[in-house]
């Protein structure tokens, strides 16, 4: 009877270990298999976003490149990647890499999704090729607060504790004095590449304003007078105003004044571009000049070359009809100009003067006209961005404040993260405008 | 019946006896082995589905699938602290979905742990998930740390609370969570930690 029980007992107890054993062993295997399905969908989305970053530097070096890439081997798994235009009028791209790690039931596959625009040099708050006036470097100080996004291919030469509210970024790094603290909100990039401003970019606006646009040529100065929806311009001062209907007169958005300066001012209703260019003008003087050792008079050349046009003096306000800080407002203006966008030192802008669009001078800066001997004129109100060659002179400055020419407030125009004006300069590069992962 | 007879019973008894002793140890053992190692896998599964979730969510601050909606993705994160962090997203509205093109905020934090004290491990806590102004719900997943470290872009730790403006100047974010058994076998709770050392979302750095 004993034995019996005995028997029962062990087969028992054997029955509940090996219920017990399977269940640990299955636990087991569930963990490894848990571990496991990690391990397989962190690599495949490693591998997605290898894909894409490929895919995307390719598009960088080449922006025609659409080829992608079909199930190329890496790290163990393999991605599949589509490059698409999905808005021709915006050429905007969508990389599309699929990443599989894995075999049969374990395998994973992970998309990343990366869409980019071209880049368009309005999308700056600031931006510079050059941080010094003349040899004179330019400090960024405690006064200085920049909205926007920040880029400049020079130094950034720090002095204080200047506040980048905007991404921030230069090529040639960064040089802080004794004790100074910036504050990078929007974080800073070290050792960012370098952009140069193209020289075709007021070209293309000309090319653009010659097909579907408004182009003036073979004038000294043309003077723009935006009325809303209509347009005002004349070439002189006394001259009398010619008006067009703008939506009829530039279909593309582009006004354009070759080899001209332009002075505008005015209420913009719309999106457009107003660009200057330069002509180089090259003359050739002389005269007779007493030669000792010939003894006779010879004939000295001089050969000066001189600039023409290129410049746009903002003569009084220019501004949106309907301000985007305070409603909804499609209207946009890009302000180009091969020379210099000066502030015009006249009656109109002796107190104050509102800007409202995205400025670009491809070879000097934005800046007051006789910033130096005019005098205090109040503020320049900028909603909108500066791109320049290099950094001008508005007014100037004592211990009591200003002495002459305006103080600075300038405040981005968010608006410009996502739209440009037609035609303004582009960096030739893309950006990627949304990542999915 | 004789003497040796009644040792030999005494003696199969205690051998039996000890026999049985060593078998119930046996049981007893084996059964907190499956304790733990079904509490170990729980907090392991638990950890995975939490991680995949927070990663992607996190990977996905500053992402809207109409890309117009967010004009600046470098102030996407509202507010960021040790244990909590409100940011802009795009929640898909359905499953497997990318986005509905409408901006949302997503709000991670820990509650305290008095919200769980009906549960045998004493340091867990909810882990809150809300979208925009949705009523908070939490998930006991054995939550014991869900701590946020933030890094600018020197690779400099930020100091916390963050908010306002500053909050642009968070390049990359440090994950660490913890997870333990919500019960566990004579008081001893598995755990697992998991570090995220650097996560960059791409968004915050786009334009």
């Amino acid at each position: 009877m004993g034995g019996k029980a005995a028997l029962f007992l062990v087969i028992g107890f054997s029955l509940i270990f090996v219920v017990i054993g399977r269940n640990i062993s299955n636990i087991s295997v569930r963990a490894y298999d848990n571990a496991m399905k990690y391990y397989v969908k962190t690599n495949a989305h490693s591998i997605a976003l290898a894909g894409a970053n490929i895919a995307a530097s390719k598009v960088f070096f080449d922006n025609s490149w659409n080829e992608g890439y079909d199930n190329v081997s890496y790290n163990g798994g393999k991605y599949t990647v589509d490059v698409q235009t999905i808005d021709p009028v915006r050429d905007i791209v969508k990389i599309t890499s699929v990443g599989t790690f894995g075999e049969g039931d374990v395998e994973e596959t992970h998309t990343v999704e990366v869409k980019l625009q071209p880049s368009s040099f309005s999308r700056y708050g600031y931006f510079s090729n050059k941080e010094k006036i003349g040899s004179s470097t330019i400090w960024w100080t405690s006064k200085d607060t920049v909205w926007g996004p920040f880029h400049t291919n020079d130094k950034i030469s720090i002095y204080g504790d200047p506040v980048f509210m905007g991404k921030a970024s230069s090529y040639l790094g960064i040089y802080e004095y004794r004790g100074s603290n910036p504050e990078f909100n929007g974080g800073y990039s070290r050792s960012a590449e370098e952009l140069p401003i193209p020289d075709e970019g007021i070209d293309n606006i000309g090319t653009a304003a010659q097909s579907d646009g408004l182009y003036f040529n073979g004038q000294d100065t043309v003077y723009l007078e935006f009325r809303g929806d209509s347009l005002n311009f004349k070439y002189g001062a006394n001259k009398p105003d010619t008006t067009l209907y703008l939506p009829n007169a530039t279909h593309n958005g582009t006004i354009f004044a070759n080899a001209a300066t332009i002075r505008m001012k005015g209420v913009v209703d719309g999106q457009y571009t107003v660009a200057a260019s330069q002509e180089v003008v090259t003359s050739t003087s002389g005269y007779w000049k007493w030669n000792r050792r010939r003894r006779r008079y010879v004939w000295k050349e001089t050969t000066t070359t001189t600039i023409r046009g290129g410049k746009i003096y903002l003569d009084d306000d220019v501004v949106y009809q309907d301000d985007p800080r305070l409603g909804p407002s499609d209207d946009i203006l890009g302000i180009v100009a091969e020379q210099e966008i000066y502030v015009t030192d006249n009656a109109a802008n002796a107190h104050d003067i509102t800007i409202h669009a995205a400025m670009f001078s491809q070879e000097k800066g934005f800046g007051s006209e006789n910033y130096s001997t005019r005098p205090p004129s109040g503020y320049i109100n900028l909603l909108g961005g500066i791109t320049q060659d290099s950094r001008m002179a508005v007014g100037t400055f004592s211990s009591s404040g200003i002495s002459h020419g305006f103080s600075k407030r300038y405040r981005y125009d968010d608006r410009l993260m996502v739209m440009s004006p037609p035609f303004f300069p582009g960096t030739g590069n893309f950006e990627v405008v949304s990542w999915y992962e | 019946m004789g003497f040796s007879t009644l040792i030999d019973i005494l003696g199969s008894t205690i051998i039996g006896s000890l026999l049985l002793l060593i078998l119930f140890r046996i049981n007893d053992a084996a059964i907190e082995n499956t304790y733990t190692f079904s509490g170990e896998l729980q907090v392991q599964e638990g950890l995975v589905e939490a991680v995949t979730i927070i990663e992607h969510d996190f990977r996905k601050m500053g992402y809207c699938e109409t890309w117009e909606n967010m004009p600046d993705p470098t102030n996407s994160i509202i507010y960021a602290d040790v244990d909590r962090i409100s940011f802009l997203t795009d929640v898909p509205v359905s499953v497997g979905g990318t986005g509905d093109g409408v901006i949302d905020t997503l709000h991670y934090y820990v509650g305290p742990t008095s919200e769980l004290s009906n549960t045998d491990n004493p340091n867990d806590r909810f882990l809150y998930r809300v979208v925009n102004s949705a009523t908070p719900k939490g998930a006991n997943i054995g939550i014991t740390l869900f701590k946020l470290t933030y890094f600018d872009s020197f690779g400099k730790v930020l100091p916390t609370p963050i908010y306002g403006a500053a909050t642009g100047a968070i390049h990359s974010l440090q994950i660490d969570v913890e997870i333990e058994s919500v019960n566990g076998y004579n008081k001893q709770y598995p755990s697992v930690f998991w570090r995220q050392i650097r996560l960059a979302a791409r968004n915050l750095r786009n334009r």
